[in-house]
């Protein structure tokens, strides 16, 4: 398989969730093992209260709002205000200003499944007139970033479900390692949709207890919001005594081509051995999984599985027990969590009790794990419609 | 620089989006090929793209459907996608309540068309649903011509193209306001191969500029001489992209054919295909 001359890296990180505005209190509740979920309102007659869900606090929407051009504050819309706020954070941490030589050719690729939800929302609701909400194209979320970075090259949303971050981070290195561009923009956003919380609801999958990933008492998928962006930067790019957070050796897209929403063990195990492939590594080469980890029975009984029969060296951990559910970005809040335990050589643990854990899964629980030798990260995401994509990171100090 | 071989290809444009069930309006076939399972769910992109895949046939003579898995890699481009079953499952919502149900969210998310044509061919390669705006059609060949080039598939299976919801067509009108919206989706094969050769230009012009502008034309070796480039006014890359992927067909060697798509935001991408050598598959297209 040829994988293109180009080493790519990760220079700069960006995030915005419940947590907060900013990869610090991120990492903090990560760490902590935090979490912040919320009651959220029933949407029909019929849905039952008490359904938790992530949000991103008016203090981190505040912040955000201060930062993004006026464009963003004139008609805010959640995943371009997310999107544009990482975007802008990241580019800070990788040393670059917005519209800088560095990012005039630079690929701007967003991976997001529900887009502009509440503009769409509120149309089909009668709440707002479409001139009113901006518009609910998705393609506006990767042209507002492009505009915030200063970007001329390529700008394009893709949407592959929940894997859509690590499907965006795919496509982004493939143009950096074709030539396309030295600089790229590149992550996930998606907000609160009522829609989804809608569907995931008509499938029992949400509830009013949070997700507790692989336990023996897992039940449900907690949702969230939010956007994790960060600078990809091909090795002739880099600024002289820069450390990149990491080397992306691989992003592997498949299909299980199986089921509409339930996945498929082969082909989950498939996707695994692709991006060992991209990667020119081995399943004991790999030091720490960030888990798809959902917290539903099918995919933690799937993605453990594999964990516990091919991965039994590696630390595993989900975020999502913290977190929440990112939907389509969830797989850039999993990246920015990688590059941050690769720069802290620490792993932050799953929010659950150590004694529910299922299978014979080297869960981190408790207190975040040192790895002082730690050297290759992987980072999971899968969605409804067969989506698979794993990211695999590389140490470069 | 990619290089490729050209298959069949198709487009579909049955008509407005809200006579999808009249029979009139649609291909002879169309229920013989998709079937009628899940209408009530399923939006008229996601049959659209069905029917095309479901009822080409790649240059083997091969017909979709038959079970088999591949690792072929699919790549939809298309700007409002499944609008129609998102505005759906939100009205039924509304509308039923707890009685709502779960069928209408599988067919309800932003990339329900490719997880069906997914599932139907048993693609197992890459897939993707790309909206890049104007320039949808570059942006979802370059990729689809990657997946070939870094040799993840033998086969991609590309589809451009939009059927409009109500809601589409507004939003739409926000910043092509004299673009007419015309539903209809293209679907090309692609295969590993040297006969054509695809080079890529990406850019953004300083100013914004109104409209939109998608163009196809031939030229002759490397000079611009040729045909008059052929504009489309619709929104809608579909078109653009069917009457480019046709005229590469008919490129004798070294002869070359241009797609050059402009944005309102002054972006632009256009891509060069150039044929190497005479073409081993029937050009045909269908």
């Amino acid at each position: 398989m040829n994988q293109g001359a180009a080493r790519v890296f990760i220079t700069g990180l960006g995030i915005i969730s419940p947590a907060g505005a900013g990869a610090d209190p991120f990492w903090d509740d990560l760490c902590a093992g935090r979490s912040r979920f919320v009651e959220l309102s029933p949407l029909y007659v019929g849905m039952k209260p008490g359904i938790l869900g992530g949000r991103v606090p008016q203090e981190a929407r505040d912040i955000a709002l201060a930062q993004v051009d006026a464009v963003t504050r004139e008609r805010p819309r959640d995943a371009s205000l997310f999107a544009e706020y990482a975007a802008l954070e990241a580019l800070r941490d990788a040393g670059l200003a917005p519209g800088g030589q560095a990012l005039r050719d630079a690929v701007v690729c967003v991976g997001s499944s529900d887009g502009q939800a509440e503009a769409l929302e509120d149309v089909v609701a009668g709440r707002r007139d479409i001139s009113v909400t901006g518009g609910f194209s998705s393609y506006s979320i990767a042209q507002g970033v492009a505009r915030t970075v200063g970007a001329a090259g390529p700008a394009y949303l893709l949407q592959s479900t929940c894997a859509s971050a690590n499907v965006a981070l795919s496509c982004a290195l493939e143009m950096l390692r074709a030539g396309v561009a030295d600089t790229a923009v590149v992550g996930g956003c998606d907000p609160y949709s009522e829609k989804n919380i809608i569907g995931f609801n008509t499938l029992q999958a949400i509830g009013p207890v949070p997700c507790k990933p692989f336990t023996r008492s897992r039940r449900y998928v907690t949702p969230s919001e939010g956007a994790g962006m960060f600078v990809l930067q091909t090795e002739r790019a880099l600024r002289p005594g820069a450390t990149p957070y990491a080397e992306v050796l691989a992003t592997a897209v498949s299909n299980d081509a199986s089921h509409p929403t339930a996945p498929d063990r082969d082909g989950v195990a498939a996707c695994h051995r692709r991006s060992l492939e991209e990667a020119g590594l081995k399943a004991d080469d790999i030091d720490v999984i960030f888990a798809h980890g959902t917290g539903s029975r099918a995919n933690d009984t799937i993605e453990g599985g594999l964990f516990a029969e091919e991965y039994p060296r590696a630390a595993v951990t989900a975020i999502k027990s913290t977190i929440g559910h990112l939907m389509g970005a969830a797989g850039a809040a999993g990246a920015v969590a990688a590059c941050l335990a690769l720069r802290h050589r620490l792993v932050p643990p799953t929010a659950v009790d150590p004694d529910d854990v299922e299978l014979d899964l080297n869960l981190v629980t408790g207190a975040p794990l040192a790895v002082p030798d730690l050297r290759h990260v992987q980072n999971n995401a899968f969605g409804f419609g067969g989506n698979n994509a794993i990211s695999i990171f590389r140490s470069v100090s | 620089m990619f290089e490729f071989s050209l298959g069949p290809v198709t487009l579909c444009a049955p008509g407005p989006t809200n006579r999808m069930d009249d029979p009139e309006v649609l291909p002879p076939d169309w229920h013989e090929v998709i079937g009628t399972a899940g209408d009530q769910f399923r939006d008229a992109f996601t049959r659209t793209c069905l029917y095309l895949v479901l009822g080409a046939a790649d240059a083997s003579g091969a017909r979709a459907d038959g079970g088999t898995r591949t690792d072929d890699t699919v790549v939809i481009g298309t700007e409002y996608g499944n609008t129609a079953a998102l505005a759906r499952l939100q009205r039924q919502a509304a509308e039923k309540g707890k009685l709502l149900s779960a069928q209408y969210f599988p067919n309800a998310t932003s990339s329900s068309a490719s997880a069906f044509v997914n599932l139907r061919v048993g693609a197992t390669g890459r897939n993707m649903t790309i909206n890049a705006g104007v320039l949808t059609p570059v942006v979802a060949l370059w990729q689809a011509l990657s997946a070939l080039d870094r040799g993840r598939s033998d086969v991609g299976r590309l589809l451009v193209g939009d059927v409009y919801a109500p809601e589409a067509v507004a939003d739409a009108r926000l910043d092509t306001s004299d673009a007419p919206c015309r539903d209809g989706v293209a679907h090309a094969f692609l295969h590993t191969g040297a006969e054509l050769t695809a080079e890529f230009d990406f850019g953004a012009a300083d100013a914004p500029q109104p409209g939109l502008t998608r163009t196809v034309r031939k030229t002759a070796g490397r000079s611009a001489d040729g045909a008059a480039p052929v504009a489309f006014a619709e929104r809608n890359g579909a078109f653009a992209t069917r009457a480019f992927l046709d005229l590469v067909h008919t490129l004798e060697p070294t002869e070359r054919a241009v797609l050059e798509c402009r944005a309102p935001d002054g972006r632009h991408a256009g891509v060069t295909v150039t044929r190497q050598h005479a073409n081993s598959t029937d050009r045909r297209s269908l």
